[in-house]
């Protein structure tokens, strides 16, 4: 057994060494001689996620036969556990610790330091809604678990290098100067190659990214990504608190800047994720440690500006729920005084959304960060990719059972469309919480006040959805939360929400007629769901590669134009905006009027556009109340961004245009005769 | 070096298929030599090769075994019955899964055609035994098995038919496979026979075909052959498909116990197999062979 496999090894590797050097003789960046050494397997980056699945990789039976090498770019630290916590901690979920009890990685973790969260409490700053969690009401596991970062990656590296795994090796201090990616052909596929900037190259069937939200691999995929800033920044620190307390609760205040969560450490100490303005971050960390201390108190206990109505509204819901004998939120528990700060332990993250559309490419796949990126309020970023490296391996695993390549299309395909279902929603949906939460406008506060309150008061509800989510995924708290919250208020407010909805649904449906659908694309998904169809559009754009979709675009540009209703758009954004032959001004100064005459798939991305992009009051506002207000407020801003840029661009031909007439304009739109008359 | 393989394994395949086509048809039981477009030639056992012969070969192989050419289906449809005849033949708990279950389990693969399920259980650890009629496609086979060195376990294959088969290989085999076979066969009550009598008692046979209903009759054979040309036209006759019931009767006649039936559905656009809950167009048919004679 053992002389047929290192025969088939032989054969395997003289077979991919002739591939490989076609590859490079074309491109000739990397030298097939100067090929180090071939596996089957290679790990780009040596974080949380990359680690744990080097060690899953390990441990499992099917895969422990491949060679798989792991590349980190940090040297090799030594771990000691020190008295004073590390201000990175993670809240892990129930699942997170049954992968790591299954790599038998929990007991290096229970045996140096750990803290159960029991209950959970949610309160929103402008108004007194609120809402617990406590664990004997969901289950009776606990609700998470706080564990610091380094403690986890020491526990799993204890483990990747414990004698059970013997087939993977680690090099610290890796500099990857490039990647060269696997072409597929036909039967199978080249081997990826990775060049380190001291020249060594090393080949492998699968390459992973597990490289972080900045990852390389990723940008050698080529893939689209789609990401934005939240101008904000989480604020970390090690917090002593005043007295010591049974320390399982884990606290989070909605303030109109972010949330500011407390994590418990232990009887006198907890962790502090504090989300904030990117300014108002820099400032805190410039504090002095006493003023910093100072305004953290304020943070968790300041009576924020109310709405009186808003306070009305919520008053009478509060005696409502008491007539029925439903929980007010009046027996509210307090969150702990902070006393100090540990020296030396405030630090800043930036925090970002992130969504690579595909997560794999032939012979090649992402894990972690590196394919998604969440802001920390629901604690939720490395869980996800915990959930890629149980997922990928099941995957691989599979692939090898039933006698395909590792790099099989088939199972790549399923790791990433059974992340996506999971990964895309909550991302989405932990975006929306931060987009409703940080606004300020009572009918919103309002509505997600009654909204929380109700969700706290219906236990029952509550409990069973709860139940119900624990039962298909089996998530983290503040997951619950959002999903809470979704039920009620989500739905009414945000229309991120019924995108979410219908993604998940779409994608979680494996019936012949919705797959079909889901193939054939836009067309019937348009007719489902108008908001939908816009997120949908913009995902669909950028992640499918099925065989209708490839088929479409080789069908040509009409087809393509059809299907592809974003890129048809933007390129006629592009031309509108590139050309500057006087009719084309004129066109660009009469304004979304005529261009949604030219082309009204244009229309639609527009207001998606618009809606994302203007930080205006009015449509901040119009952006949380949903999509119906913005429709019925877009004409007028159309009519409006053209009489602005008319009058503001001062070239020639809009010069010219402007002094052609209003006479011409008003003849031939009938609308823009309102505004001249009004404006004057 | 290479003219020298394919030379040898040129005149290794005439030989054989000069052997077997003796026993070509002598029940004129078997007759899936369907699929595939090319026509039969008389080889001439010579000792020069015709470059007309090699290049038929070199198009034979591209046209079974490109996974996303004509053949494509056959290729996805591994994705489900190598599963299904790996999990019938053996049970293995999660964390005790090696990469050759089959390892030890001797399969005969009837009508094995180019050889795209017989490499596959023979990857996860089969002795494989692969036998078709056509020995067109014995070669493509044989030739695909002893270029693909990532394949170390190679299979046996051989140009005969079920009935001459077993006459060596009385209750021998572990398992025995008619993937897409019985649909074409003349005496089916025969087929099942000699089938069974290749299994050992406790071994078990898997079936894949078409179910004989007025919705095959539609999108079997009048759409797929007709209007979508994705299957050669005058691939399936109606009459000789078989249903679930028919089959199990025969098997039960024969000493067998049906364990699962599944119904399999093929979708056209994804190129993806799946199992699904109703029988109606294919389905896959899992039996054990008894220990005692009724
Ligand atoms: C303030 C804050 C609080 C958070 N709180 C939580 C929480 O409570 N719960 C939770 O689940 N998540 C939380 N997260 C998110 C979590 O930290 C991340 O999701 C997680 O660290 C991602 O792990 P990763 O291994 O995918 O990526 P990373 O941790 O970014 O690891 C990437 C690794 O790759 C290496 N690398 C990168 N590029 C290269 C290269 N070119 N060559 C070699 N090596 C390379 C890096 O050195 C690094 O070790 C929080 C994040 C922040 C910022």
């Amino acid at each position: 057994m053992l002389l047929r496999k290192s025969v088939h090894r032989l054969f395997a590797t003289t077979l991919k060494e002739s591939r490989t050097a076609h590859a490079c003789r074309a491109l000739s960046s990397i030298n097939e001689d100067n090929v180090r050494e071939k596996y089957d397997v290679i790990i780009a980056g040596g974080g949380m996620v990359g680690c744990t699945l080097a060690c899953a990789m390990g441990k499992n039976s099917l895969l422990s036969n491949l060679k798989v090498l792991l590349l980190e770019g940090s040297p090799n630290q030594t771990f000691e556990l020190k008295p004073e916590y590390s201000n990175r901690v993670v809240a892990l979920n129930q699942n997170t610790k049954s992968l790591m009890n299954s790599l038998k990685v929990w007991r290096h973790v229970e045996n140096a330091r750990l803290q159960p969260v029991r209950h959970m409490q949610v309160w929103d700053a402008s108004s007194d809604a609120l809402i617990s969690f406590n664990s004997s009401e969901i289950s009776d596991d606990d609700l998470a678990y706080i564990v610091e970062n380094d403690l986890l990656l020491h526990a799993v590296n204890t483990e990747l290098m414990s004698s059970d795994i013997r087939n993977v090796k680690i090099v610290y201090g890796a500099k990857i100067a490039e990647y060269q990616l696997a072409k597929s052909t036909k039967e199978s596929s080249t081997d990826n190659l990775v060049k380190m900037s001291n020249g060594d190259v090393y080949a492998c069937q699968l390459l992973i990214g597990a490289d972080g939200a900045n990852s390389a691999v990723r940008k050698a995929m080529g893939v689209q990504y789609l990401s934005w800033n939240y101008d904000q920044m989480g604020v970390v620190a090690t917090l002593h608190l005043a007295e010591p307390i049974e320390n399982n609760t884990a606290w989070q205040r909605w303030l109109p800047t972010g949330p500011v969560a407390l994590l418990p450490l232990d009887s006198t100490r907890s962790s502090l994720v504090w989300s904030t303005w990117q300014d108002k971050a820099k400032e805190l960390l410039k504090l002095p440690d006493e003023l910093f201390v100072d305004a953290l108190n304020d943070a968790l206990w300041k009576q924020y500006p109310r709405s009186s109505s808003v306070d009305a509204c919520m008053s009478w819901l509060g005696s409502w729920l008491k007539k029925a004998g439903l929980p007010d939120g009046e027996a509210r528990q307090l969150p702990p005084s902070i006393m100090s700060i540990a020296p030396n332990s405030r630090a800043a993250f930036p925090l970002g959304f992130g969504h690579s559309t595909r997560y794999v490419a032939p012979g090649v796949a992402l894990v972690g960060d590196a394919a998604h990126r969440v802001h920390p309020l629901a604690g939720q970023g490395v869980n996800l990719g915990f959930g890629d490296v149980k997922d990928l391996t099941t995957f691989l695993a599979d692939a090898i059972y039933t006698g395909c390549e590792i790099t099989h299309h088939s199972w790549l395909q399923r790791y990433e469309s059974s992340r996506q279902r999971h990964n895309v929603p909550t991302q989405i949906a932990v975006d929306a919480l931060h987009r409703l939460y940080t606004l300020d406008l009572p009918p919103v506060v309002l509505a997600r006040s009654l909204g929380l309150q109700l969700t706290n008061a219906l236990h029952p509800v509550k409990a069973a959805v709860d139940a119900l989510h624990r039962l298909y995924t089996l998530d983290l708290p503040p997951v619950v939360l959002a999903r809470s919250l979704g039920l009620q208020l989500t739905n009414a407010l945000h229309p991120v929400k019924a995108a979410v909805d219908a993604l998940h649904r779409l994608y979680t449906l494996d019936l012949p007629p919705v797959v079909l659908a889901r193939s054939l694309g836009l067309q019937l998904t348009n007719a489902l769901h108008p908001v939908k169809a816009a997120v949908d559009a913009l995902h669909r754009l950028y992640t499918l590669d099925l065989p209708p979709v490839v088929l479409a675009r080789s069908l040509g540009l009409q087809l393509t134009n059809a299907l592809h209703p974003v890129k048809a758009a933007v390129d006629a954004l592009h031309r509108l905006y590139t050309l500057d032959l006087p009719p084309v001004v004129l066109a660009r100064s009469l304004g979304l009027q005529l261009t949604n005459a030219l082309h009204p798939v244009k229309a639609a991305v527009d207001a998606l556009h618009r809606l994302y992009t203007l930080d205006l009051p009015p449509v901040v506002l119009a952006r949380s109340l949903g999509l119906q207000l913005t429709n019925a407020l877009h004409p007028v801003k159309a009519a409006v961004d053209a009489l602005h840029r008319l009058y503001t661009l001062d070239l020639p031909p809009v010069v010219l245009a402007r002094s052609l007439g209003l006479q011409l304009t008003n003849a031939l739109h009938p609308v823009k005769v309102h505004y001249p008359s009004s404006t004057r | 070096m290479t003219s020298k393989i394919l030379r040898t394994s040129y005149l290794f395949t005439n030989t054989l298929s000069k052997n077997c086509s003796n026993f070509k048809n002598v029940s004129g039981t078997i007759q899936y030599s369907t699929v595939h477009a090319m026509k039969k030639d008389d080889h001439k056992p010579g000792s020069t090769i015709d470059q007309e012969d090699l290049n038929k070969f070199t198009k034979q192989t591209e046209y079974w075994w490109d996974p996303s050419g004509p053949a494509k289906a056959l290729h996805s449809f591994n994705m489900i019955r190598v599963p299904f005849v790996r999990d019938g033949l053996v049970q293995c708990a999660l964390n005790e899964r090696n990469p050759t279950p089959l390892k030890n389990k001797k399969i005969l693969d009837i009508g094995c055609g180019g050889g795209i399920l017989s490499e596959a259980l023979a990857k996860i650890g089969a002795t494989v035994t692969g036998i078709d009629a056509n020995k067109d496609m014995i070669d493509v086979a044989q030739r695909h098995s002893e270029s693909n060195t990532k394949l170390v376990n190679k299979p046996n294959y051989c140009c005969t038919t079920i009935e001459d088969h077993v006459s060596n290989y009385r209750n021998y085999y572990d398992g025995v496979v008619a993937s897409e076979v019985i649909e074409h066969v003349n005496n089916q009550e025969l087929f099942v026979k000699s089938c069974i009598e290749a299994l050992k008692p406790g071994g078990r046979i898997f079936f894949t075909t078409p179910n004989r209903t007025r919705m095959t009759q539609v999108f079997g054979i009048w759409v797929a052959e007709y209007v979508l040309n994705i299957v050669p036209k005058g691939t399936h006759q109606y009459e000789k498909f078989i249903t679930p019931n028919e089959l199990t009767f025969l098997l039960e006649r024969n000493n067998c116990h049906v364990e699962v039936v599944y119904g399999t559905m093929y979708n056209v656009l994804l190129n993806k197999w799946d199992f699904v809950n109703f029988q109606t167009f294919m389905y896959a048919l899992q039996a054990e062979k008894l220990e005692i004679k009724k």
